[in-house]
């Protein structure tokens, strides 16, 4: 992480599971990598500006750590030559947002929490010296909470919806380039994984209002986005390698978000629950990535930076707090330190500007009626651990 | 290496620049205009007041839409005839939603203001059972709460010889510096809600006496005559004047359909059948209203054949109907141009429920309607608002007040706002086939005593 994620033409080491699995047979031997990032956001909404009001409201302050895992194996000579397999253990598709629990979008949410994790069997095979392909399979876990108000009656009820998700299959796939000693050229796709999400639903009632509310099984899906990687990395003189990369996102593909009761108004009489499918039409975003690398000669230590743009999906009649999503500058700095011969420390820092959002879009038939202004910065801390055999 | 810090310098300098110029603020800090909040006072009726579910109690006048205002305004001193529990009325509570709504109340109680004594008029002058001639009529309270059984006019006018005889009087007493006016509704809805066969008109216009909606001309005289005294005594006084809303859109003319499943036979529809104000029999139509008050009838199984059929108190037909909106109609001319004459700010409450019956309305996640008890703005009586419809009309004041005088008010969002109590208990039984079964049971009691209708 220490190059703002611009790594898909150099991908050297085991994180090239998830950022160009052909990285993998460029490098030399067994490694196993294993870390976490410590991920710290901070978001505060004023509004509802619908309401003609500034007022302030905090998301509570929670620390995520996703932790990473990487094994890989690249044969430099013999039959196999060329050829590298790995598996990696990530969680890329963390989530999570926690209001105060009186605040005035309770009835929005107060509480998601979305975990994937993925597990990422990889080949990668180097067609020589020039050119290399890879591909993964993504066998992807997840499960997903989901907490709101329903303020109609006091006492009020809180919705609380916790499902697990289908064991999804989807994959990923990468080619690298060495067109010159000192450039690499990077290519990776990962398609979209479709989730299926069975748990239940709990309305919390007070017992009057049990029958009206009975809860139950419920189902819902969600689809983490297929994504494209393009990246070019350049080492202009000894030791110091930068590198663009250029990522694109198929949001598009998330156009609503629909919550299915097993036990609704329209088959059981006299119950009030119901299903939802709330609009996001979201759109297709990219993100720039600019990483550099500088290997301090003779002593094991390499110094890394690097910068992103991220552009949000989010269009102002989706922007709720579920997902205050907003577009973002990332700004990175890190170092790899060989500690021995064998063990390498990475560490890095990230600090995300996430650029004021406003909307008064959320006013129409199914939007959430919330608008605002929403303020947000995140602070991740990525630690890993490399030993190479 | 220098080189490379150099651009990573130069990459922090841009970011911090571009997060420099960030997006403000959409809402401007909260201001008053040229409003004085100094002292507010609401002349009106039983929706002023605060009266819900059949009462007037404490717990619902706290959340009346004057007293929401005045918070908002930070207006203090709003000063209400705040009556301890039971109240005053015949309060009425959700027993169950299911199998289907049980609404019960324990009969008709009264109950003393805390501040009976405040030494002067309260600033809540909302008097349930009001009509529009309550705002100029002087004539001795006793004999008034007599007339109409209406017991409000002791508790809230108290003093008539040193607060002032009429409302407008005791209004004016208080010398306020903002002034909201909301009457009339009971001098369409005492014709409406006793199904067409009472009213509040005067005969002159040839109609007999108590049968109509008061007359226009009479309903213009009055609103013309107490405006004109307002504007004569306190003519710096910025003054709001509420409309009436088409009373056929709320829960207590809606609730009932127009035909009802077989309790035998829940899949076969059950014409319902009423008898005119003329003595003639005949089905309810689309264009006809039941009434809440009706299904304690239809309980009984009157109604359900030509042969005994809901009596005339029961259905606004559509006849009645077309009364009833005429006289809307009439009056919300007769108040906006009366306004206008004398400068004062429409608050079109009207074209607000209208709105609201079409289109619903939502805020912060939660929906609303006109619909009874699950619609969530109206009180368990059908006709007052409950807390939440009371910030919803307190909204409606707001944005009025904003409009008008340059103001910047916050809006109350409806979830710092009680939502309707739950129901007290489980309810046991069969499912029915539709929210409204034969099975729901509202009490009838004393509702149309506080129309002021005789």
């Amino acid at each position: 992480m220490a190059q703002a994620g611009a790594f898909a033409a150099r991908a050297n080491d085991g994180s090239a599971i998830f950022f160009n699995p052909a990285g993998l047979s460029f490098q030399r031997g067994a490694h196993i990598m294993a870390g976490a990032t410590l991920i710290a956001p901070s978001y505060s909404y004023y509004g509802p500006s619908n309401f003609n009001s500034n007022e302030q409201w905090d998301m509570e302050s929670q620390v995520f750590t996703p932790p990473n895992l990487y094994i890989t194996n690249t044969w430099t000579d013999g039959t196999l030559k060329g050829l590298a397999i790995g598996i990696g253990l990530t969680t890329p598709y963390g989530l999570g947002t926690k209001w105060e629990d009186n605040w005035v979008g309770r009835a929005v949410t107060r509480e998601i929490e979305l975990q994937t994790f993925y597990v990422m069997p990889t080949i990668s095979y180097a067609i020589n010296d020039f050119i290399s392909v890879g591909a993964g399979l993504n066998i992807v876990f997840s499960n997903v909470n989901l907490r709101r108000a329903v303020t109609n009656f006091e006492p009020t009820m809180d919705l609380e919806l916790e499902g697990t998700g289908n064991t999804a299959i989807s994959w990923n796939a990468g080619v690298m380039l060495k067109p010159a000693e000192n450039v690499s050229l990077g290519f990776t796709y990962r398609a979209e994984t479709q989730i299926d999400f069975e748990g239940t639903a709990d309305f919390h009632p007070p017992a009057s209002l049990q029958p009206l509310f009975p809860g139950g099984d419920v189902k819902t899906a969600i689809a983490p986005p297929a994504t494209w990687f393009a990246g070019v990395a350049w080492s202009p003189f000894e030791n110091l390698d930068l590198e663009f990369d250029f990522q694109g996102i198929q949001w598009s593909s998330y156009d609503a978000l629909s919550i299915d009761f097993a036990t609704d108004a329209q088959n059981t009489p006299g119950v009030k629950q119901d299903d939802v499918t709330a609009v996001k039409d979201y759109e297709n975003t990219w993100i720039a990535r600019l990483g550099l690398e500088y290997r301090l000669p003779g002593t094991g230590i390499a110094l890394r930076g690097g910068y992103f743009y991220d552009s949000n999906p989010v269009p102002d009649k989706s922007l709720e707090p579920l997902l205050p999503d907003s577009d973002r500058h990332g700004l990175n700095i890190g170092a790899g330190i060989d500690l021995f011969s064998t063990i390498t420390l990475d560490v890095a820092y990230l600090h995300m500007i996430i650029l004021d959002r406003v909307t008064d879009q959320t006013s129409y038939p199914g939007g959430v009626y919330l608008d605002g202004r929403y303020t947000g910065s995140a602070d991740l801390f990525a630690l890993n651990i490399s030993y190479a055999f | 290496m220098k080189k490379s810090l150099n651009i990573l310098w130069m990459m922090t300098a841009a970011v911090l620049l571009m997060s420099a110029c960030s997006e403000d603020n959409p809402v401007g800090d909260p201001n008053l205009g040229t409003i004085d909040a100094t002292t507010y006072v609401a002349i009106g009726n039983s929706l002023t007041a605060g009266y819900q579910s059949g009462a007037l109690y404490q717990d619902a006048q706290l959340y009346s839409y004057p007293n929401l205002l005045a918070q908002q305004l930070g207006s203090v001193g709003f000063e209400q005839p705040l009556m301890p529990l039971p109240g005053t009325g015949e309060l009425r509570t959700l027993q169950t939603l299911s199998p289907s709504p049980l609404i019960t109340s324990n009969g008709i109680t009264q109950s003393i203001p805390t501040n009976a004594t405040l030494a002067r008029p309260y600033n809540n002058l909302g008097l349930p059972g009001a009509i529009i001639y309550d705002a100029i009529d002087e004539s001795d309270i006793l004999l008034r709460a007599q007339q109409r059984s209406n017991p409000f006019y002791m508790f809230i006018m108290r003093d008539q010889q040193n607060f002032g005889k009429s409302l407008v009087d005791q209004a004016i007493m208080l010398n306020p510096t903002l002034l909201s006016f909301w009457l009339g509704n009971n001098d369409v809805l005492g014709y409406a809600a006793s199904g067409g066969v009472k009213g509040t008109n005067t005969g002159v216009g040839g109609d007999p006496a108590g049968t109509m909606p008061t007359e226009r001309a009479v309903f213009q005289q009055i609103v013309q005559g107490a405006f004109a005294k307002l504007k004569a005594a306190l003519p710096n006084t910025k003054v709001l004047v509420a409309n009436i809303p088409d009373v056929t859109s709320i829960p207590f003319f809606t609730t009932v359909p127009r035909s009802i499943p077989n309790p035998t036979n829940p899949t076969q529809m059950l014409d319902i059948y009423y008898r005119n104000k003329a003595g003639n029999v005949g089905k309810v139509g689309e264009n006809d209203y039941i009434l809440l008050t009706a299904q304690e009838q239809l309980q009984k199984g009157i109604g359900l054949t030509p042969n005994a059929p809901l009596e005339s108190q029961y259905v606004l037909d559509n006849t009645e109907v077309s009364v009833t909106l005429q006289a809307v109609t009439d009056y919300n001319t007769i108040l906006m141009t009366e306004a206008e004459r004398n400068g004062f700010v429409l608050v079109d409450v009207n074209s607000a429920l209208g709105d609201l019956a079409a289109n619903g309305y939502f805020a912060a996640g939660e929906g609303y309607s006109t619909a009874f008890i699950s619609g969530g703005f109206f009180s368990l009586d059908g006709i007052h608002m409950s807390n939440r419809g009371a910030a919803f009309v307190a909204n409606l004041f707001i944005a009025a007040l904003n409009r008008a005088y340059g103001a910047n008010i916050r809006y109350i969002p409806f979830n710092t706002i009680p939502g309707i109590a739950a129901p007290l208990s489980v309810g046991t039984g069969k499912r029915p086939a539709s929210l409204w079964t034969l099975d729901m049971q509202f009490p009838t009691g004393n509702l149309l005593s506080i129309f002021g209708v005789k």
